[in-house]
């Protein structure tokens, strides 16, 4: 495809970007289980489907992505309280649009094309930690999860709550979000261009 | 061969006329100046190597070029008189079934009946019209039994019939199908022909591309691609005889093959009993034996890998029960010798791969044991199972996931912590033995399914393994992919290595293997050489685990021959016999 | 449960029979309304939402699954306020260096209600709601059916992913890919397990919207719908009452501002 669509255009929801977003919502649960039980990293990389969409297809079509995901993740896995996380989870799928629009999934682009999506990376998990840093609040700072232990050390460093809840994601988020951004680009340099360009936005990530 | 003329006006059934479709950004196009023209009533095959254009005909032929597919179409495509440009409404004209079964479920249905709604509802089809409809395909489709039952928890050949019934039910007279029985079981690839058989025989026109003799012997016509051309279109008989195919890189099938020999007309059924028939009656001595490449010999692995012997692999009394209860191995003893050839039979259920996975670790045993050179494997790791054991898994994009094929080979040697010499030699090695050396740089998801099967097979023998366990090696495959990986097996064998497979391939389990094991409910029911195995009087034995002997061995069987595995024994036979009934 | 409908549970209690969607705007109000009152009504509505699983005749799944997804939660939401509440002063307990405290109680308890009647009415909503049901109700009340398919499609695939993680889970240790051990090993396996999984499930897209072309997915006709999902006259009425609780939260909010609910 030459010409490129909109950032909001619906265009994005082709047949093929309709497969890929059920796909990804799949996928992002897989993950998240394959890395959380099976090897057992401390992340999560359980919004890889949601970047793919969005490098994919477009930046409207990750953030609905994402959204869709959570609120099916919340419904499905009976844990409602990250159905409120959607709202993170749709601006992650945006950004990786975005930034792939400016290279960060550039595969052919050397150690420039690799700078850019770390940074990319980065940059989301930072954005990330800002938007869910009020949602958490709301649910009394936890989300149930290893990051909790995170947010105990820093109560004990400050008096504010939400204060204490921003800079857990301030760690976590960023370093997620770049493990996850690297792990799509690895993933992306092997999927042949033949399949890559049956997407609105493949191209892009050639 | 003559071609059979085009008609240019636009009748009922299908008609192709002078297609090209040019992909963007190839250099040659996918198709050029094809033509044909199914009926009402007749089933055409297409028959070609993987990448002679037969998918790009199917998706042509349904009117998914250029509308979703994007490339540049010449020629014309009409279904029923309605030509397939542009417009969106082919769908209720022509139909199209792909070669996964999954893949063409909506993902969206609880039943196969809602299942079959799917279509009619995005035609915006009155609900009342929708009940009688999808009744009315399900009692001709022999679906009726299936209607309640959960889509995904059907078997492959159950999923493509409801896969067929889920266009037919769009009211088009037009059927086209990319390699329907690919990825099935002999019994289901016999569903779905026999389901094609029927479709043609209530006047719908149907093209099927294939690479199964099973469905391709038995359609009206077959059209044979090569390189994106035609070679022409005949009777099956003639278009897939070893003449009619001798450019296109494909070899005749058996079935053919046994046809040819015998003489048996171009007209007659192709069948078991006019084969038999035919051949009785013809003189099949060591002159008529045919020189054909088919019988390719081992390739010659010594040069490459080194000769070692494989293991002892020693299972006692093993039992596995899944956390869900079932049963899946019940009590099985087997001793593999280093270098044998095991082919592990059996219909679908009967714990083939489960008895396979204990072979590495995958699975440890209920009870029993498992040892591999006289050390209990219960102790063992699987990663580290893996410096004596490979395991190829049917699926091969389960495993694939690098930028190259070289790259892809090099992932094994290098969890194995093979020295970088190592290694290279091994890559080669196998990059050879597999016939990928021309594709080493390729994207291994650019190539074909056939070929991406034999880079995960070459992935596994790079690491040099003592026994290498390979599961449904052949499916999907195409001709040649199958006579490579006959070859493999062979040549592993020879350099004393140990190859266990488990196949729905009779014909290639009598060929390649010297050793079959049938299972059928957990246990294991046959153990001997093909010849045993396959002999007269084993055929109720063989169908109480949903399997039937080579034709090879059902033809020997016919004509009193004793039992004759493989097409070569059952020349032998012939000779001898003709030898005996004829001396002169 | 069945296969292909997500948590859904047959059965044929008073919440089953009822339409989608006054169950999933009773469902929304009764996640948001804790957060609008007082804490203290949020120990209630945890009352109410357990009576209403056990009422729907969900019984012992329903609870095992209430506890599953709020045992870990709830502790985290009470260890967390309980013992690292910045500035508490009143402690109940000490337990080495931590310290209870009571005004972390008071603010960590009615939270920790909060969540978990939120998950007991998301339960009671998933399994007596059938997902297809509730998009085919959602689709008559102008959902787009494009939408509804990316839902369905996606709750069917995430068993068959699964699946497809184990299988090559078990490839790739079949060619010699360690999966445990050390960090560094462990990371190492990250791209062999998630590049076949992301791949193939890529390339398969493309044969899946073929398939859906070839069955008028794209088709610019009004849809019809095969499924019928009834409405009567209680859903109505239901839906109504909806209404007017969410017409009551803005006079709830304005009620603690100006004092008069506590």
């Amino acid at each position: 495809m030459t010409s490129r669509t909109g950032a909001f255009s619906m265009s994005q929801f082709t047949t093929s970007t309709l497969v890929l977003m059920a796909v990804a919502i799949a996928i992002n649960i897989a993950v998240g289980h394959t890395v959380q039980n099976i090897i057992k990293l401390p992340v999560y990389l359980d919004s890889i489907g949601t970047v793919l969409v969005g490098a994919l297809a477009g930046p409207l079509a990750g953030a609905a992505t994402g959204f869709l995901a959570n609120v099916i993740w919340g419904l499905a896995l009976g844990v409602p309280g990250i159905i409120p996380f959607a709202i993170t989870a749709a601006v992650i799928g945006f950004l990786a649009g975005w930034f792939t629009r400016r290279g960060a999934f550039k595969v052919s682009g050397g150690t420039r094309a690799l700078a850019i999506c770390a940074l990319a990376g980065v940059i989301t998990g930072i954005i990330a930690a800002i938007v869910s840093a009020p949602i958490a609040v709301v649910q009394g700072g936890v989300t149930g999860s290893g990051t909790d232990a995170l947010v105990a050390v820093f109560r004990n460093m400050t008096d504010n709550i939400f204060l204490a809840n921003q800079l857990q994601g301030f760690v976590s988020d960023p370093v997620d979000k770049l493990v996850t951004y690297l792990v799509a680009f690895a993933i992306l340099v092997a999927v042949p261009v033949t399949v890559k360009t049956t997407f609105p936005q493949g191209e892009e990530t050639v | 061969m003559a071609s059979i003329p085009v008609e240019s006006g636009a009748g009922p059934g299908l008609a192709i006329s002078s297609l090209t479709v040019h992909y963007f950004g190839r250099d040659t196009p996918a198709l050029s100046d094809v033509s044909v023209d199914v009926r009402p009533g007749a089933l055409v095959g297409v028959a070609g190597r993987n990448g002679a254009g037969k998918s790009t005909l199917a998706l042509a032929a349904a009117g998914l070029i250029p509308r979703v597919v994007r490339a540049r179409l010449e020629g014309t495509v009409t279904a029923d008189g309605v030509p397939l440009g542009t417009s969106e409404g082919v769908a209720s004209h022509v139909g199209i079934v792909f070669p996964n079964p999954h893949n063409q479920i909506s993902a969206t249905k609880a039943t196969v009946r809602e299942e079959l709604a799917f279509g009619l509802e995005n035609l915006g089809v009155a609900r009342a019209d929708m009940e009688r409809r999808i009744e009315a395909i399900a009692a001709r489709l022999g679906l009726s039994e299936l209607l309640d039952r959960y889509p995904f928890a059907l078997s492959g050949g159950e999923q493509q019939r409801v896969a067929i019934g889920s266009v037919v039910a769009l009211g088009g007279r037009v059927l086209v199908l990319d390699e329907p029985t690919g990825q099935l079981d002999p019994a289901g690839t016999e569903t779905v022909r026999d389901l094609l058989l029927t479709q043609a025989e209530d006047g719908t026109a149907v093209l099927c591309a294939e690479h199964s003799d099973v469905v391709l012997a038995t359609a009206d016509r077959v059209l044979v691609l090569d390189a994106g051309r035609s070679v022409g279109i005949a009777t099956p008989r003639v278009a897939l005889s070893g003449q009619a195919l001798a450019a296109s890189g494909l070899e005749p099938p058996t079935i053919i093959r046994l046809a040819e020999l015998a003489g048996l007309g171009v007209d007659d059924p192709l069948d078991d009993e006019h084969i038999a028939d035919a051949l009785a009656g013809a003189a099949v001595g060591p002159d008529r034996r045919p020189t054909d490449g088919d019988d390719r010999s081992a390739t010659d692995l010594g040069g490459r890998f080194a000769v070692r012997d494989g293991a002892l692999l020693e299972i006692a009394d093993l039992r596995y029960r899944y956390p869900t209860g079932i049963d899946a191995v019940r009590g099985v003893d087997l001793r593999v010798e280093p270098g044998e050839r095991v082919a592990i039979v059996g219909q679908n259920g009967s714990g083939k791969t489960t008895l396979v996975k204990h072979i590495n670790g995958l699975l440890r045993p209920s009870t029993g044991r498992v040892s591999l050179a006289g050390r209990d494997l219960s102790t063992i790791k699987v990663h580290e199972a893996a410096r004596t054991i490979g395991f190829v898994f049917q699926n091969p994009d389960d495993q694939l996931f690098n930028r190259s094929v070289e790259r892809e080979l090099a992932f094994g040697p290098r969890n194995l912590a093979f020295s970088s010499e190592r290694s290279a030699q091994l890559i080669d090695a196998a990059l050879s033995a597999a016939q990928l050396q021309g594709v080493r740089s390729d994207n291994p998801y650019d190539l074909g399914y056939s070929d991406r099967k034999l880079v995960a097979l070459a992935s596994v023998l790079a690491m040099d393994p003592a026994i290498l366990v390979l599961d449904e090696p052949t499916t999907g495959q195409d001709g040649p992919g199958v006579a490579q990986v006959g070859a493999i097996v062979d040549g592993l064998s020879a350099i004393g290595r140990t190859v266990i497979a488990i196949t729905h391939d009779m014909e290639f389990a009598a060929r390649h293997f010297g050793r079959i094991v049938v299972m059928r409910q957990g246990e294991v029911v046959a153990d001997g050489t093909p010849e045993a195995v396959f002999a007269p009087g084993q055929e109720e034995l063989l169908a109480s685990t949903g399997l039937r002997p080579p034709l090879a061995a059902r033809i020997g069987a016919k004509l009193g021959l004793g039992s004759t595995p493989t097409v070569d024994a059952l020349l032998d036979a012939l000779a001898v016999a003709d030898a005996v009934v004829k001396p002169d | 449960m069945r296969e292909g409908l997500g948590f859904y549970v047959d059965g044929s209690g008073w919440l089953h029979r009822r339409n989608p969607v006054p169950k999933l705007l009773l469902l929304i109000w009764g996640v948001v309304a804790p957060f609008v009152f007082p804490p203290a009504y949020a120990f209630g509505l945890l009352v109410l939402a357990i009576l209403l699983g056990l009422l729907a005749e969900l019984g012992r799944p329903f609870l095992r699954a209430l506890f599953i997804a709020s045992a870990l939660l709830t502790t985290s939401i009470i260890v967390i306020n309980g013992f690292f509440f910045p500035g508490a002063r009143d402690v109940l307990l000490a337990v080495g260096p931590f310290h209870l405290t009571r005004e972390g109680l008071e603010f960590g308890l009615p939270i920790a209600a909060r969540v978990v009647s939120a998950i007991a009415l998301t339960l009671a909503f998933v399994m007596s709601t059938r997902p297809d049901d509730l998009m085919e109700a959602l689709i008559d009340r102008g959902a787009s059916p494009r939408f509804a398919f990316v839902v369905l499609s996606a709750i069917q695939t995430i068993p068959r992913m699964l699946d497809k993680a184990s299988r090559i889970l078990d490839a790739q240790r079949s060619r010699g890919l360690a999966t445990e051990g050390r960090f560094a090993a462990r990371a190492r396996a990250i791209v062999p397990l998630l590049g076949p999984l992301v791949i193939g499930s890529l390339i398969d897209v493309r044969e899946r919207s073929l398939a859906l072309e070839a069955r008028a997915f794209g088709s610019s006709h009004q849809r019809t719908a095969y499924r019928e999902v009834p409405i009567g006259d209680v859903d109505r009425r239901l839906i109504a009452i909806g209404m007017l609780l969410f017409a009551a939260l803005p006079l709830v909010i304005a009620g603690r501002l100006a004092g008069l609910i506590r």
